[in-house]
């Protein structure tokens, strides 16, 4: 089925189901989709909510890619290299768990209060996955691919290349994927402090507001920017793991 | 040339090889069969480089008797997934797409399977896959070719097609060659000299009369020389 027909269906289930629920609980608790999208079309029209989705995907994007760029190579060396991987794994594992939302006082007291406090708690989430999603995938390479690179006599950067980074790449996209979920979460509550834009501060602002409409318009916002940075990641997987494509055709 | 002397790799409990000496002169096809866990792999990884050694001495060198150039054919294709068929051809080359592309397609077409250059290995079959495989080593140009039972994985069509290649590419050019193998009529059908190994020890070399056997593979010589190699295999008790 194309893809575009299962998006439809997507949005018509939840959104029945939110009906569902608006009629249970009362519209006063949840409002109902169609005065929620009105409002929110007002938002849009009257171009208030751009500048919060602006500051949360730059953080977020920002915070991705940084922990990308540090995370990989990181990963790709413990991967390859078991004395690293012997003295950095016991670190990470004790540090991966750690709410890292409870470091934001300290983020705020070493980075400042501004956007680089926000984005560094959003790189320590996602840098210990990267680097462990990275790490297994190298980890999990046959054998007989270290043979071919050792006969062929690569060199350190070609095995990088040819075959660490590729053999890696497809954890990598699966972990950036289940980052984005945590990042949203971390994001929407890094950002009701010592701001005053962003999706996480919008959403807040209308709760304590009790202006539910505009708390589930945010809400809803948010939910679109998760979506978008997932197919995102979908292209970025499509683009730089073109052979998974011809590899997974045919599994039923 | 390839030449080793007292090679001993000691795993434990009976297990690896011991006091290997062997002494393959240039240009010549080694078949090395035995049953499973008697060694094979072993002393192919040991002269591929890819296993370091407890003792004794290998020497392996070229036609101007300085090193030679190795290259291994494994019994999984291990070609890179990402990587097209002709990118995995030249995986060994340096240079950029416009000098290596040439080189691919001369070698895919050696190997009869330049028609597929831009596709990926998932796109292949098993048979394909390891003519890539074998195009991937012999593009670097090896003076010594090592064989990890190269047609073990592919049926019995694949497998005779695969064979006779491979003698063509010989033919074509006489590499020094060792390659393992479970079959008793591959090894007859390519090899000059056949080692049977058991318990980590070459017990016998044997001189195939029928070398380089190429079409006798149904006549009736082909099954008497079968019949002898068996014998000499299950003489000692080598077990399977």
């Amino acid at each position: 089925m194309a893809k575009w027909l299962m998006r439809l269906y997507a949005f018509i289930a939840i959104h029945l189901v939110w009906y569902l629920l608006s009629y249970r609980l009362g519209s006063y608790l949840i409002p109902r989709p169609d005065v929620v999208w009105i409002y929110l079309f007002g938002l849009i029209f009257k171009g208030t909510i751009f500048m919060h989705v602006l500051f949360s995907v730059f953080r977020i994007l920002a915070a991705m890619s940084v922990a990308f760029l540090i995370g990989v190579p990181i990963g790709l060396l413990s991967g390859v290299n078991k004395p690293i991987d012997k003295w950095l794994s016991p670190i990470i594992y004790l540090l991966f768990p750690i709410p890292k939302i409870a470091f934001l006082p300290i983020f705020m007291g070493l980075f400042g209060l501004g956007d680089l406090s926000k984005i560094i708690l959003l790189f320590s989430v996602l840098i210990f996955q990267l680097i462990l999603s990275a790490r297994d995938g190298v980890k999990q390479i046959p054998i007989e691919y270290h043979h071919v690179v050792k006969t062929l006599k690569l060199s350190k950067l070609k095995k990088v290349m040819k075959l660490y980074l590729p053999s890696a790449l497809p954890n990598v996209i699966s972990s950036l994927r289940v980052g984005v979920g945590i990042s949203m979460a971390v994001l929407f509550f890094g950002e009701n402090y010592a701001t005053t834009y962003g999706m996480g501060y919008f959403i807040m602002n209308n709760w304590t507001m009790v202006n539910y409409k505009g708390m589930f318009a945010g809400i809803v916002v948010l939910a679109i920017i998760a979506a978008g940075l997932l197919t995102g990641i979908d292209l970025l997987e499509r683009k730089l793991c073109r052979w998974l494509t011809y590899e997974q055709r045919h599994i039923v | 040339m390839i030449k080793t002397q007292n090679l001993t790799i000691d795993y434990g409990n009976d297990n690896g090889m011991f006091d290997v000496d062997l002494m393959i002169q240039e240009g010549e096809i080694y078949a090395l069969i035995g049953p499973s866990g008697c060694g094979k792999t072993t002393l192919l990884h040991a002269l591929a480089g890819l296993l370091t050694y407890d003792n004794g001495i290998i020497e392996i060198t070229n036609r101007q008797g300085s090193a030679a150039k190795l290259g291994l054919v494994q019994q999984k294709d291990a070609l890179f997934p990402w990587l097209k068929v002709w990118e995995n051809t030249v995986l060994g080359l340096s240079g950029d797409k416009h000098t290596k592309l040439p080189v691919a397609i001369s070698q895919l077409k050696a190997l009869e399977i330049d028609e597929y250059l831009e596709v990926y290995p998932a796109q292949l079959s098993g048979g394909q896959r390891q003519r890539v495989s074998i195009a991937r080593t012999l593009v670097s140009e090896p003076d010594v070719l090592l064989l990890d039972e190269p047609t073990a994985s592919l049926d019995a069509f694949s497998k005779e097609a695969l064979q006779d290649l491979l003698l063509k590419l010989h033919f074509n050019k006489a590499r020094t060659t060792l390659f393992v193998t479970h079959s008793i009529e591959e090894a007859l059908y390519l090899a000059d000299k056949i080692l049977i190994m058991d318990k980590g020890r070459i017990k016998v070399t044997y001189d195939n009369p029928l070398q380089h056997s190429y079409g006798l593979r149904d006549e009736p010589e082909f099954y008497e020389q079968v019949k002898v190699l068996r014998t000499l295999m299950n003489r000692g008790g080598m077990s399977g």
